[in-house]
């Protein structure tokens, strides 16, 4: 086992940065100041843990320095009623030199030892069938849980249904849509990928917080079309290039239903407006926006404030070539788990 | 969707739940009752191709004493609230912890962790459900008690209770588990506590020694079952022998399974080759290696010219019979030559010890398992194809060259169809073998899920038309496999059910029985 610590604040960023990011510095707000919590990075040493870690560090720097900013602004305006509670300290990196598979006792002595600790988690699929179970047997709670795969030639060839799947596919399960990680993620793909799909899963539909953030539901997602399930109005669908039927055909949703466009999809007053439509992320390719959606879904930074109990994103541009970042043959599972 | 819970119980309101939450808690305290979406999180996640919405719990209650689990009952009673108990068995590619039905409530037994009694001469273990391999290997080494454990694939992080219960298999000699068990305390859907066998006799030194007691055997109708909740858990262990001596055979034709099981079938029957010998297909052995990647990356199973490549780049048979002996030095040197000479005839056998094949992760795994030893190195199957989609396939075949061909070649053809590989091996029994296929594919693949239900339905299928059985199954599969089994079987289990449990608050759907 290697553990390392590192500062992750280490090239703030500015404001300006923060809202080409698609987050207005508002957002964070509500987790200024207050107690601090720990977090923690585990990685098993996979093929992707570089990449992964490099977007947890990029939201990481980002959330403090918006963080910064915010005491900053909320100082001068002489305000305090908004600042937060909770703040989270530099994660604690630790790396499994042996895999999962090997060091798993030292993984269970982690999880039933460092109580308080949120931890993100990055490893194979055959590492995370045995963290499920180590972190039940610790009695930890699950975040969040991501299953990411990236196959080249689509997903099947022996199709059994009529239009393909997205070459780069994510599912995500949430205890609660307020540790939603889908459209973060799907803002960050959507320059770079011919084709994914993003479903998310949502185990209580409520979010917890009172208060906060504006209610997201009208919110556009940029380049998005979005739908709400006729009769299910926490069941939403978000496409793009693609018809709603289509775009629930290629995530396996049932056909049956109707699809309705959501209403009032104008943007708020306070909020996007002045965001760039397509900021250029400095993250090098999918993995590290996968780190990224994580680290801003661990520390809370882009809940969705709408009851919903699924959604999905789908992208799909027609047939053709189209720039592609970095793109790799791979499958993964992350996590974002609390002791 | 209910606002105060993820889920609820079949035909129970939020009303009635409520109620039946405040009693679990007055029992349990609040700090053993889960009901937040993250706390429950952890009990949802399955790799089956069905969402796991189907089969997300209510709640989770953490029991600690039989006296709590009495009450719970009682109360499961009261409002006809429905629960699924688990322990440490983890039943990965079987449904894992989550219920069969969604809204069960689970009962998770982890925390009823004590080992009662290891009898060292006697050479048993008396346990609660909460107890791991790990636990107990650790207390038997401390001790220095000299017994060796039998344990499934998951080891460390599996226990004997939920794994026999299952009527799960290890690899030594005391493979069978439930072989092996003895005596068992069991909550009843009724609050009665009954101890089988001589466990029933007040004062008795005999619960964990003689397996049958008297009157009709009851052991064997809680496992696989919803009849009752085991609480104390009875077994027999292996004295560690003087010498051990892993080895694998490895064959390089797919048909040479015939001659692999023709060979073994007389040195398992007169224990020449004691213990739980595996023969896993080259597929279910490269996951510890390669991945499928390295091999193939376009659509449809793996080409067998791929497999064979595949298998001289890895040193790995397309067959690879791994298998021990167990005595003194003196006896194994008999057996050996006995081993050699059988496997050596046809030329086509390429035999491997310790000494030749040590390094091999492949061969360091399964010696680890073939002595008690812990490994997850199994795990990597899921690395496979990746995706975290897995079931289990498991068809019982009888210790017979023709028919394992038969079934391999049956299974593979199946898998083929729906562009699935096969990954498959035999633990060799007496004289049935266990085939086990582990069905992978990816499970955010809507096209692979797809594929993958239809594929393992199909399988049960067709191997139940050919009087194949199955042996256990996940949880998405019971009824189907309950029906296999025919309409008399059926009800009997049924019957038992209402006599011993006539509300149906035990798990009802587990195995089919309701």
């Amino acid at each position: 086992m290697d553990v390392y610590r590192r500062n992750l604040m280490k090239g703030l960023v500015t404001g300006g940065a923060l809202l080409a990011l698609g987050l207005p510095s508002r957002v964070f707000a509500s987790t200024m100041a207050g107690s601090v919590r720990k977090l923690g990075l585990l990685l098993v040493n996979t093929p992707v843990d570089a990449a992964f870690t490099a977007g947890v560090r990029t939201a990481y720097a980002l959330s403090s320095n918006a963080r910064l900013n915010g005491i900053a602004g909320s100082e001068a305006a002489g305000r305090t009623e908004s600042v937060g509670k909770v703040w989270f300290s530099p994660p604690r990196v630790i790396k499994l030199k042996g895999g999962l598979l090997n060091e798993y006792e030292i993984v269970a002595k982690l999880l039933e030892g460092a109580r308080g600790v949120r931890w993100i988690a990055v490893m194979d699929d055959g590492s995370a069938a045995v963290f499920m179970e180590l972190m039940r047997t610790a009695g930890a709670g699950l975040i969040l849980r991501g299953s990411h795969a990236f196959s080249s030639y689509g997903a099947f060839g022996r199709s059994n249904s009529p239009r393909d799947v997205p070459e780069l596919r994510h599912v995500w399960t949430a205890a609660s849509p307020e540790f939603s990680a889908g459209d973060v993620l799907a803002e960050k793909l959507l320059p770079g990928y011919n084709s994914f799909s993003i479903v998310e899963d949502f185990l209580s539909s409520e979010h917890s917080a009172i208060g906060g953030y504006a209610r997201r539901l009208n919110k556009p997602k940029s380049g998005f079309l979005s739908y709400r399930l006729d009769g299910f109005d926490d069941i939403h669908l978000h496409c793009s290039g693609l018809s709603a039927a289509d775009g629930c055909e290629s995530v396996g949703w049932s056909k049956a239903g109707t699809w309705v466009p959501l209403k009032g999809q104008e943007l708020e007053p306070d909020e996007g407006s002045t965001r760039p439509r397509h900021a250029q992320m400095q993250l090098t390719g999918w993995i590290e926006s996968v780190g990224y959606a994580a680290m801003t879904a661990a520390i809370g930074l882009h809940s969705y404030q709408t009851p919903c109990s699924q959604r999905a994103f789908v992208h799909q541009l027609p047939l053709g070539p189209h720039p592609r970042r970095n793109a790799r043959t791979e499958r993964f599972a992350s996590f974002v788990i609390e002791t | 969707m209910s606002n105060k819970y993820i889920a609820l119980p079949k035909g129970i309101s939020e009303k009635t739940f409520d109620s039946a939450i405040a009693d679990f808690r007055s029992v349990l305290g609040d700090a053993a009752v889960f009901t937040s979406a993250q706390q429950l999180a952890p009990y949802i996640k399955t790799m089956m191709p069905v969402p796991d919405s189907d089969h997300t719990p209510s709640a989770a209650l953490m029991a600690t004493t039989v006296e709590e689990i009495q009450k719970i009952v009682g109360i499961c009673n009261r409002y006809k609230v429905p629960i699924w108990t688990i322990s440490t068995g983890k039943n990965l590619g079987y449904g894992s912890a989550a219920p069969v039905e969604r809204g069960q409530v689970v009962l998770d037994l982890k925390r009823m962790n004590r080992i009662l009694e290891v009898d060292k001469d006697l050479a048993y273990a008396l346990v609660e459900p909460g107890v791991t391999y790990k636990q107990l290997y650790d207390y038997i080494a401390e001790h220095k008690l000299g017994l060796w454990l039998s344990m499934p694939a998951p080891s460390a992080i599996a226990g004997p209770v939920g794994n026999t219960l299952d009527r799960g298999v290890g690899y030594t000699p005391y493979g069978e588990h439930f072989l092996f068990a003895c005596g068992m305390e069991v909550v009843l859907a009724n609050g009665e506590v009954l101890r089988t066998g001589m466990g029933s006799m007040p004062n008795s030194n005999t619960w964990q020694v003689f397996k049958w007691g008297y009157g009709p055997y009851l052991d064997g109708i809680f496992t696989q079952s919803n009849y009752g909740i085991v609480t104390k858990f009875g077994f027999w262990l292996m004295p560690a022998p003087p010498a051990f001596k892993p080895f694998v055979i490895q064959y390089e034709n797919e048909e040479d399974i015939v001659e692999i099981v023709e060979i073994i079938r007389p040195l398992r029957i007169s224990g020449v080759i004691p213990n739980a010998v595996v023969i896993a297909h080259a597929l279910y052995e490269a996951p510890v290696k390669a991945r499928r990647s390295d091999y193939v990356t376009g659509p449809g199973s793996i080409p067998d010219a791929a497999v064979r490549k595949l298998a001289k780049d890895h040193h790995l048979g397309i067959w690879n019979v791994y298998a021990a002996l167990y005595g003194t030095p003196e006896q194994n040197e008999v057996n050996w030559k006995i081993v050699t000479q059988a496997f050596g005839k046809s030329g086509k056998a390429k035999i491997l010890t310790e000494r030749e094949a040590g390094d091999d992760p492949a061969f360091k795994y399964r010696a680890s398992l073939m002595r008690g030893d812990m490994t997850l190195q199994e795990f990597s199957l899921y690395n496979w194809r990746g995706g975290g989609g897995s079931m289990w396939f498991a068809p019982v075949s009888q210790a017979r060259g023709s028919e394992t061909l038969k079934q391999m070649a049956l299974t593979k053809q199946i898998l083929a169809k729906y562009g699935l590989d096969y990954s498959g091996e035999f633990i060799v029994g007496m004289r049935d073998m266990h085939h086990i296929v582990d069905v992978l594919y990816d499970k955010t693949d809507p096209g692979q899920v797809k594929a993958a239900y239809q594929c393992f339905d199909e399988l049960l299928t067709i191997f139940s038309a050919q009087g194949y059985g199955t042996y256990r199954v996940n949880t998405a599969f019971m009824d189907k496999v309950a029906e296999t089994y025919g309409p008399v079987q059926r009800q009997v289990h049924k019957t038992l059910k209402k006599a011993l449990d006539p509300n149906g608050i035990l798990a009802p759907g587990k195995s089919g029985i309701r």
